[in-house]
């Protein structure tokens, strides 16, 4: 078993990425809250772990199983979805609504960070033979 | 591919946007009686056109093939000059008035400008806020080393 890189680890990784992601897409719309005819865009957030999960934690425990794809990597759809009433030049960025993405967005990321930043001291209580 | 770095240039490009817009505005309402201009006649009100452009990737990622259309920046391209004709205002005692009394003002109405103020200052502030948070992301990452 590797521990270093174990399951857990990886996929904690993987949701801060698609979180940054995410925060990167959101930022993309507040700037274009004033642009005439801009229609937000949106991420399958848990659409792109759930594959990141499938990918990552099917074993195989069967000679009859088939092997499961490891999609790391995979980029996550991404879709044009209207927030709110189009304004008089087609704009239909809900701003308020934009910033509550943003800020739910991060404190998940904080949220999985914090998960990680246990697992890495659990790792760092191993190899330092206990005495921290 | 998301990096720390693109977010925030597209955080910083929306504050950019803003700025031109207050900095347009603040002409607008300098000039809101000039009947002089370089041009000849009066003043005519600008107004800033916004669009929407793709963030530009790294050329790893541009190698690789992942071009990234998601995330769009936003980019000032061009300042317009309004076409809506001049004011036309009775005023025989002005310098500028033609024989008939008639001056030509700028078209620029002050409330309009003022609402567009505050929209623009409010949309930089949301930008810098969006700019805080993605910075303070990436510093809990940093932190991990810790």
């Amino acid at each position: 078993m590797n521990i270093v890189s174990d399951a857990i680890i990886e996929l904690l990784a993987r949701a801060g990425e698609l979180r940054m992601q995410r925060a990167q897409l959101l930022a993309g719309n507040i700037a274009n809250a004033d642009t005439p005819g801009y229609t937000p865009r949106e991420m399958d957030f848990q659409q792109a772990l759930e594959l990141e999960k499938q990918g990552l934690a099917l074993a195989v425990t069967d000679e009859k199983h088939l092997p499961v794809i490891a999609t790391a990597g995979s980029e996550p759809v991404v879709y044009e979805k209207p927030d709110g009433q189009p304004g008089l030049d087609g704009n239909t960025v809900g701003l308020e609504s934009q910033m509550t993405k943003l800020t739910e967005n991060r404190i998940h990321y904080e949220a999985g960070l914090a998960a990680l930043r246990k697992k890495l001291a659990l790792l760092r209580y191993a190899v330092g033979e206990g005495g921290m | 591919m998301a990096d720390i770095f693109t977010a925030l240039s597209i955080a910083s490009s929306g504050m950019q946007a803003q700025r031109i817009r207050v900095n347009t505005v603040a002409s607008n309402l300098a000039n809101a009686s000039t009947t002089r201009t370089e041009e000849g006649g009066p003043y005519r009100r600008l107004d800033p056109v916004f669009r929407a452009v793709p963030v530009e990737e790294s050329f790893e990622a541009t190698l690789e093939g992942m071009i990234d259309e998601q995330s769009n920046k936003v980019e000032v391209v061009e300042v317009s000059r309004d076409p809506a004709p001049p004011r036309k205002v009775y005023d025989p005692q002005h310098p500028d008035a033609d024989a008939e009394g008639y001056v030509l003002l700028p078209n620029i109405n002050v409330p309009e400008e003022m609402v567009n103020m505050i929209t623009a200052s409010r949309s930089y502030a949301a930008c810098a806020n969006v700019f805080e948070t993605i910075k303070q992301m990436a510093r809990g990452a940093v932190d991990l080393l810790k």
